[in-house]
């Protein structure tokens, strides 16, 4: 008997365990939250909205950059070399980068613009961060179609895993969302944001002359859009919000906005560093990714600022001799003097993504193939003006004039390449010209597949095609 | 718990009785001897029996159900014994077994409630004097290795049968020996058989006769989950290795570490010199690709999520590999990566013993690289230059002007170190308490400047019996240790210190005139050299570990056993961090981008596991009939939190190191942590076995685990497993060449639940953004609900022998098994234009099968004796399924985390394998490279091989599987000898048939002078047209293709024959010993890795990176070390 009641107090808990034990093994972290309990209060709407910035800025530099005409020979690292010689591959994580991060993006965005209609904010408050989160799935949206084409387009944020697989929308319905966004954000957006970083409406009006003068050349070539691009770049500069520095050289080396910038992406000083130092800072016995190509260096005008400052051509190596030719648009100079390696120097310099030169180059260009260069000559000729290092010298860096139509639209893309190298406009000029034939010219036979039709769109990440039921991109062959 | 109270033990196979049926240092079997003592006084010590031809084996079984007292006998000579008619009713025990003895070959003897049964020795006539001819006494003592004295040993002369027992100072007398040539045979179980010829011719005395632990191990009792077995009885495949084995190798701080080479199927390498770095070890190959595949560790009964070096291995008593389906599936979920269970020595009763074992050595580089002096490198420069139209950096005179050797960076960085370990133990205690306590010290210092592992180990181990129900064990041990890691993990530079080493140039030197270190600058992220970074970077460690456990064992009826366990484990761990401006990495830029010096970080977590388990086991034999079951139910909850200071930059002092990070000019971001997870289980096995000769066991394990999704929380996992003891049949009961014979087969599932917590659930997570150069946090979904997540099922046949021959000198046992896992937890690609990249998911299959074995044989028996122990294993990976694509065909390739794209995942392969291009030679024209579809290399660059013969080479079409990692086999030879009070043994481990990764060789075969090549690749560099075929043209662009792109050139041939130990000692013999009062002294020096057979060029074939999935693929780990050590062990 005594025995009996023993077994009992020992499978007594056994038993009873049993229902228990399910709820036992309910999950309760601590340390993250579930989307059901997120949204709490009225500020974690906009914490969400905040949540979307996280993926900026969008560009790579090996494909947004280096591999355009501007630059030369990189050091080898991984997967550079590769790019460098029109070889990428479908593996390499830097199609990976460029693909996932707008689309993260783009996530972010589509989910907390599913929340904001029953969220309990003022219609005002809600329009607004709802203008925010179109203007930013706008904005990747317009990366990824520059540089992949024809893309998945989710407009729905994914509810499970089993339900992920879009398959890719024509590039010009594409381009018709990014407009509608971008519209609907520069329609929405207040006229000054909270806090430099967030976007405000001539942000939106910045962004849409870029989409409309991308719409207007290749591959889309619909060139009704240039006079749109023109108008859109001429509300920015004619809104007086924003003025150009009088020394290129104090458009940069800043941490926060200054008169000319538009949008930039900053980094918090002492704690964080902008990645670009690592992409084009030497150091002795190492050559960064970006470096200036020769005939680039030799390219300039006499007496352009944009060289003297903003290329370093025999700057002494802190290790004795002298570095490679170099860009110091985000180069904190002492770091190099001080032998402080990139990968330890932390330079906070904010990254332009809109600033005002940009839009008086896009109303040159767009001038241009509207009206043919007569009104176009004042808004290129800004940004020439401001490079020259003597302002009253007519020989430095001189104004244009008496140019052909062609003669202008291939002077503004020159100037492009001086006025925004490093600021991921180059390979994006370059389809959109249709020029990539330049790279063949400066790289000739170091290119181990020959400039091509290819060429037009960077190879879909492998894990896209696998996983999607989606074509991958002209092989590069 | 499993019990046998008949425990067989063969008198001529040469036992350790001692540890059977005296106080057993096993934790199980002090359990059956408890329940034993217990159980004495609940059954009548009288004897009913009647029948006419009544078995012995019969008989014994019967009074064992009676008295409940066990026998203890030797197979063997059981069967020798006739049956017997009996007829009594309520007869003392000890007069029915007079009864039983009258005639018999044996006699009986009531021991400690153990019924001993032991050969009858025949008595001789009483002593006479004939014809003048004086008859002479024999006398002497029997000790054990150690110089203790071994009671009821046999003593018996040859021929004659003369004989007697030694009393309890291991004394004998053996009176009345006519004169003559004689054998004297000593016997006792558990030890190996002592003979000696001598000649009587007149009285002998003081003969010394030490008796050697048997190897025979068919009747040691074998740990298995959630009980003991005879290993006779065991049906699963299940290894042992002993605490002589685990403490074998000198300079080892970790117990996997330990098992190198001395168990079948399971495969250890030591992937990095670092002292008390984690082992790498698999048993039976890898069975998971995304979740561990590290074994689990149970350590004396409390499950462990992970064991590093944290216990002394000097406290093992002993250890044993579970290895099929039938021993791991009890083990449920945590099973199918294989078990490790570790039983620490507890006390035995008798009066205190002190014991010291300790061993001080000093350890070196294995081996030096051969690398290009200072003129050599200055040469290459001047070449590089030449070639490539630059100018020449160095002229004739400077080069003259350089001292030959330059600075040898080696030698710079690596220096000797000592390594050393004291152990100090008391155990002993009453029949009703017993303890084991001990202290442990164990330093070893890393080659690497500031690299170190020190570890303070505390064991308390009780045995308490309370009533004759109840008895109490608990065991608790807490260890404090202090792990200085050198940087070595930096790849491919980033201060790593080995990488570094290697490739920083003869040419610079240590410091600056300044006088600060100089900065390798062959890539942009080179920081200070590595003499600097390993001297002033301070990055200790500490940890402190709590693991113990409580057992109260109650009695309820005879062969019912109630066992109620509660442990806890916890870890308390501190990380300190602390860069010095003297060094780049301690420099950073405040917010005005000046200079600022000193990056601190301090971290502390802590986890805590509690374990609550609780068996029942049942133990019961019907006539021939014996069941042995258990059941139970257990839970366990763990959680970690932690807290880090996050980085803090600038210092006015290094004085603070990081002890004041709040003064920092750049202040830290404090991070905390926290996570948690539980686990409930029923568990079962029934073992039957029919006569010894027929066994059957079915084990299974339900498991609830919180890591899994609302629906998949449970999941069985079952086994079975057959076996076979042949030589019990009568047709080879009497063999004389087959001692034992035993087949066995199983099949059975284990599961893996190592993923970490939460992963199913859907999360919103923080990020960072910066808005007018501030921080603001952000929300954002990061992933969705993933509820149908279940668990890893590992399914494995097994089919094994095991064989003993020629009186068991020789032991053979052989397993084959073929393992599947299933619903491998897989982080799968998701389509990232969803905006989420991979999500854990149940996917795909691997296989594993593969081939084992272990041979012990006494190959030398007598003054000689040589003992030598074969482990062998192969095993194959294979990866089955990876899912299929959003087209609904197979995937075939896939990469893996840290694999990448380098070592993908291709189906019909081992996991992981280097994937890229073959490097066929150098081109010697310009127009070959042309021709064969590289137009953008030069005579002088490496050729690639253009597989398809098309186009150019891509890597689309030219990429193959080019390394096999995994090897065909690996083994252990461990060698024994001993000869008078000399012991020698010889540790020899291997591996065949694998390649080694050698990203070394990305850098040190090229010729672009900015880093230090081998001195084999810099004399086979090209020189033009036909010069070499093998290595590049010294140039700024020399080996950039075969950096960019995995290729053949980084794959090497890992095969290796090492010898891991040899260690020669000396036994002072109590005798010798007297002055001193010690009862044995050993002495011995030893050698670890003093000779490696292989052809790999890195610095060691057991080399392997961080990612446990990648074997082999070696990017700069810490080198590995050789070391001679000289210590003692002294039982005082």
């Amino acid at each position: 008997m005594k025995y009996c009641l023993l077994l009992l107090i020992c499978i007594c808990p056994a038993i009873l365990l049993l229902p228990a034990c399910k709820k036992a093994l309910q999950e309760n972290p601590r340390s993250s939250i579930s989307p059901d309990t997120y949204f709490t209060n009225p500020e974690s709407y906009e914490s969400a909205v905040i949540g979307v910035y996280g993926g900026l800025p969008l560009n790579v530099v090996e494909l947004n950059e280096m591999f355009s005409d501007i630059y030369g020979t990189p050091q080898p690292a991984e997967q550079v070399l590769p790019i460098y010689q029109n070889q990428p591959s479908a593996n390499f994580y830097t199609s990976g980068t460029a693909w996932s991060v707008p689309y993260s993006i783009i996530k972010n965005a589509n989910f907390i613009l599913e929340k904001l209609p029953a969220a309990p904010l003022s219609d005002g408050k809600k329009t607004q961060l709802t203008a925010e989160a179109r203007f930013l799935r706008g904005y990747a949206f317009f990366y990824l179609v520059q540089m992949f084409g024809d893309v998945p387009m989710p407009l729905k944020a994914a509810t499970s895993y089993q339900d992920v697989q879009l398959p890719r929308a024509p590039q010009a319905g594409v381009y018709d969302q990014v407009i509608s966004d971008l519209t609907f954000a520069e329609t929405n957006l207040p006229d000054a944001a909270a806090q430099q970083g967030r976007v405000y409406k001539l942000v939106a009006t910045a962004m849409l002359a870029k989409v409309y003068l991308t719409m207007a050349g290749n591959p889309l070539k619909k060139t009704e859009n240039y006079a749109k691009a023109r108008d859109k770049a001429l509300a920015v500069i004619t809104s007086n919000k924003f003025t150009l520095k009088d020394n290129y050289a104090d458009v940069f080396h800043n941490v926060a906005y200054t008169t000319e910038s538009i949008w930039e992406k900053q980094y918090i000083p002492g704690r964080q560093g902008n990645p670009m130092l690592g992409a084009v800072c030497p150091s002795p016995g190492y050559q960064p990714i970006l470096l200036p190509a020769p005939w680039f260096i030799n390219s300039y005008a006499p007496g352009d600022q944009r060289k003297v400052w903003g290329i370093k051509i025999n700057y002494p190596s802190p290790g004795g001799g002298t570095l490679p030719a170099f860009f110091t648009k985000f180069v904190d100079l002492a770091v190099v003097d001080q032998n402080i390696g990139p990968s330890t120097a932390k330079v906070p310099y904010a990254f332009p993504i809109l600033r005002l030169a940009d839009m008086y180059l896009v109303a040159a260009e767009a001038e241009n193939e509207v009206n043919g260069p007569a009104l176009a000559y004042q808004y290129v000729n800004k940004i020439r003006w401001r490079a020259r290092i003597n302002k009253n010298s007519n020989t430095d860096v001189p104004d244009l004039k008496n140019l052909s139509k062609d003669q202008f639209r291939d002077a503004v893309i020159l100037e492009r390449k001086w006025e925004l190298s490093n600021e991921s406009s180059a390979w994006f000029d370059l389809k959109r010209t249709n020029t990539f034939q330049r790279i063949q010219t400066v790289r000739g036979n170091s290119l181990s597949v020959p400039i091509g039709a290819y060429n037009q769109t960077w190879l879909i990440p492998t894990q896209e095609i696998t996983n999607n039921n989606i074509q991958q991109n002209p092989q590069y062959q | 718990m499993e019990q046998h109270s008949i425990i067989k033990i063969p008198l001529s196979a040469k036992r350790r009785l001692r540890q059977i049926f005296l106080v057993m240092k096993l934790t199980a079997s002090l359990l059956l001897l408890t329940l034993l003592q217990v159980s004495a006084k609940t059954f009548s010590q009288s004897v009913t029996l009647k029948g006419q031809q009544l078995p012995v084996e019969q008989i014994f079984d019967r009074i064992k159900d009676q008295t409940g007292y066990a026998f203890v006998y030797d197979a063997a000579l059981v069967k020798k014994a006739h049956p017997v008619a009996l007829d009594i009713k309520n007869m003392p025990l000890a007069d029915a077994l007079n009864l039983i003895v009258k005639g018999q070959p044996f006699t009986c003897e009531i021991r400690n409630k153990i019924i001993v049964v032991k050969e009858a020795i025949t008595p001789k006539p009483a002593v006479v004097t004939t014809g003048g001819i004086i008859a002479s006494s024999i006398s002497g003592k029997v000790l054990d290795e150690k110089g203790n004295p071994v009671e009821n040993a046999t003593v018996t002369l040859l021929p004659g049968n003369k004989g007697t027992l030694s009393d309890a100072r291991g004394a004998f007398t053996i009176t009345g020996v006519t004169p003559g040539s004689y054998t004297l045979r000593v016997t006792f179980i558990g030890f190996t058989t002592y003979e000696q010829k001598i000649a009587v011719d007149k009285d002998l005395d003081n003969l010394q006769i030490t008796l050697k632990p048997s190897s025979s191990s068919l009747n040691d009792i074998v740990i298995v989950g959630y009980g003991a077995t005879k290993k006779s009885d065991l049906t699963g495949a299940v290894s042992s290795v002993t605490s002589d084995e685990i403490t074998q190798v000198n300079a080892v701080s970790n117990v996997s570490q330990a098992l190198q080479g001395h168990v079948a199927g399971v495969q250890v390498n030591q992937a990095s010199g670092q002292p008390g770095e984690f082992m790498r070890i698999k048993i039976r190959g890898t069975t998971s690709i995304g979740a561990s595949s590290n074994p689990l560790y149970v350590v004396d009964g409390l499950p462990l999520d992970n064991l590093t070096a944290q216990l002394n291995p000097d406290d093992i008593e002993r250890l044993e590999v579970l290895k099929d389906a039938s021993a791991t599936a009890i083990y449920g979920s945590r099973g199918a990566n294989g078990v490790i269970l570790i039983t620490t020595k507890r006390g035995k009763s008798g009066k205190a013993r002190v014991a010291y074992s300790g061993y001080y050595g000093v350890q070196q580089l294995r081996k030096k690289i051969d690398l290009i002096n200072a003129r050599e490198f200055a040469t290459l420069q001047n070449e590089v230059a030449k070639n490539d139209g630059t100018a020449i950096p160095w002229t004739d005179a400077q080069i003259d002007s350089l001292s030959t050797k330059g600075n040898d960076w080696q030698d710079l960085v690596y220096r000797k170190a000592p390594v050393q370990d004291h152990n100090i133990s008391i155990s002993g205690g009453s029949e009703t308490t017993k303890y084991f306590t001990s202290f442990g010290y164990f330093n070893q210092d890393g080659i690497i400047e500031n690299s170190s592992f020190r570890r303070f180990s505390f064991r308390t181990n009780l045995d308490q019996t309370i009533s004759e129900h109840f008895n109490v064990t608990s065991s608790l041990s807490l260890q404090q240790s202090k792990y200085q890691q050198a940087q070595y993990q930096g790849a491919e530079g980033g201060g790593g210190v080995p990488w570094t080493t290697m490739v920083i140039p003869p040419t610079q030197p240590v410091y600056n005139p300044d006088g600060s270190y100089t900065r390798f600058t062959g890539v942009p992220w080179g920081e200070s050299n590595p003499v600097g970074i390993s001297r002033e970077l301070y990055q200790p460690s500490n940890a402190t570990r709590i693991i113990g456990n409580v057992a109260l064992n109650y009695k309820i009826i005879p062969g019912l056993l109630l066992k109620l366990s509660a442990g806890i484990d916890k870890n308390d761990d501190k990380n300190d961090y602390y860069a010095p401006g003297s060094i780049t990495i301690g420099r950073g830029t405040d917010k005005d981008g000046n200079p600022i010096s000193g990056v601190a970080s301090k971290s502390y977590s802590n986890s805590l596991t509690f374990i609550n388990e609780n068996t029942l086991s049942y133990n019961k034999t019907f006539g021939h009939h014996n069941i042995d079951a258990v059941g139970g139910i257990t839970y366990q909850q763990s959680s970690t939190d932690g807290l880090e200071s996050g980085t803090a930059t600038g210092f006015i002092t290094d004085l603070y190191k990081n002890n004041n990070i709040g003064a920092a000019v750049v202040p830290a971001q404090p991070g905390t942590g926290y996570s948690d997870y539980k686990l409930i289980s029923y568990l079962g096995r029934i073992n039957y076995n029919y006569k010894g000769k027929y066994y059957a066991t079915v084990t299974g394990r339900y498991d609830g685990s919180s890591k899994f999704g609302n629906d998949n929380k449970f999941a069985f996992f079952p086994s079975a497993a057959l076996s076979w003891n042949v030589s019990q049949e009568e047709f080879l009961k009497n063999s004389p060449d087959i001692t034992n014979l035993k087949l066995r087969l199983s099949y059975g599932a284990a599961g893996n639940q190592a993923i970490n917590p939460y992963q199913t659930l859907p999360t919103m997570s923080a990020n960072t953004v910066v808005f007018n150069n501030a921080q603001y946090n952000g929300f954002t979904p990061s992933s969705l609900d993933n509820s149908g997540l279940k668990w890893e099922t590992t399914r494995q046949f097994d089919a094994g022998f095991d064989l003993g021959l020629f009186k068991d000198r020789v032991l053979i046992s052989a397993d084959y098994y073929d393992k599947r896992t299933n619903d491998l937890l897989l982080s799968v690609s998701l389509p990232s234009s969803s905006g989420y990249s991979s999500v854990i998911q149940n996917v795909g299959k691997i296989q594993n099968k593969g081939f084992e074995f272990q041979v012990n044989t006494q190959n030398l028996q007598g003054a000689l004796t040589w003992e030598s122990t074969l482990t062998f294993t192969s095993n194959r990976t294979k990866v089955l399924d990876l899912g299929k694509d959003a087209q609904g065909n197979p995937i075939t390739y896939k990469e893996i985390g840290a694999g990448g794209n380098w070592f993908p995942t291709i189906v019909g392969q081992s996991m992981m394998q280097l994937y890229g291009y073959t490097v066929t030679g150098v081109y010697q024209t310009d127009q070959e490279a042309i021709d064969n579809g590289e137009p953008s290399k030069h005579a002088g660059d490496y050729k690639f091989k253009n597989w398809d013969g098309k186009g150019t080479v891509n890597d689309q079409d030219d990429r193959t599987t080019i390394s096999h990692l995994e090897p065909k086999f690996t083994f252990g030879f461990n060698n024994n000898f001993s000869y008078k009070n000399f012991d020698l043994s010889i540790l020899l481990v291997g591996s065949y048939g694998n390649d080694i990764v050698n990203e070394f060789r990305k850098y040190n075969i090229t010729m672009n002078g900015k880093w230090t090549p081998t001195q084999a690749a810099y004399d086979s560099r090209w020189k033009g047209a036909g010069s070499s075929n093998s290595i590049d043209k010294p140039s700024a662009t020399s080996g950039n293709s075969i950096r960019d792109y995995a290729n053949t050139l980084w794959v090497e041939d890992g095969s290796y024959l090492r010898l891991r130990d040899i260690t020669l000692g000396y036994t002072f013999s109590a005798k010798q010993l007297s002055f001193a009062k010690l009862s044995a002294i050993r002495v011995y020096v030893s050698a670890q890795n003093w000779l490696t057979l292989t052809s790999y060029s890195g610095y060691d074939p057991e080399v392997s990176w961080a990612i446990p999935t990648v074997n082999g693929w070696d990017r700069g780990n810490y080198p590995s070390t050789k070391s001679i050590t000289v210590g003692a062990k002294v039982n005082f």
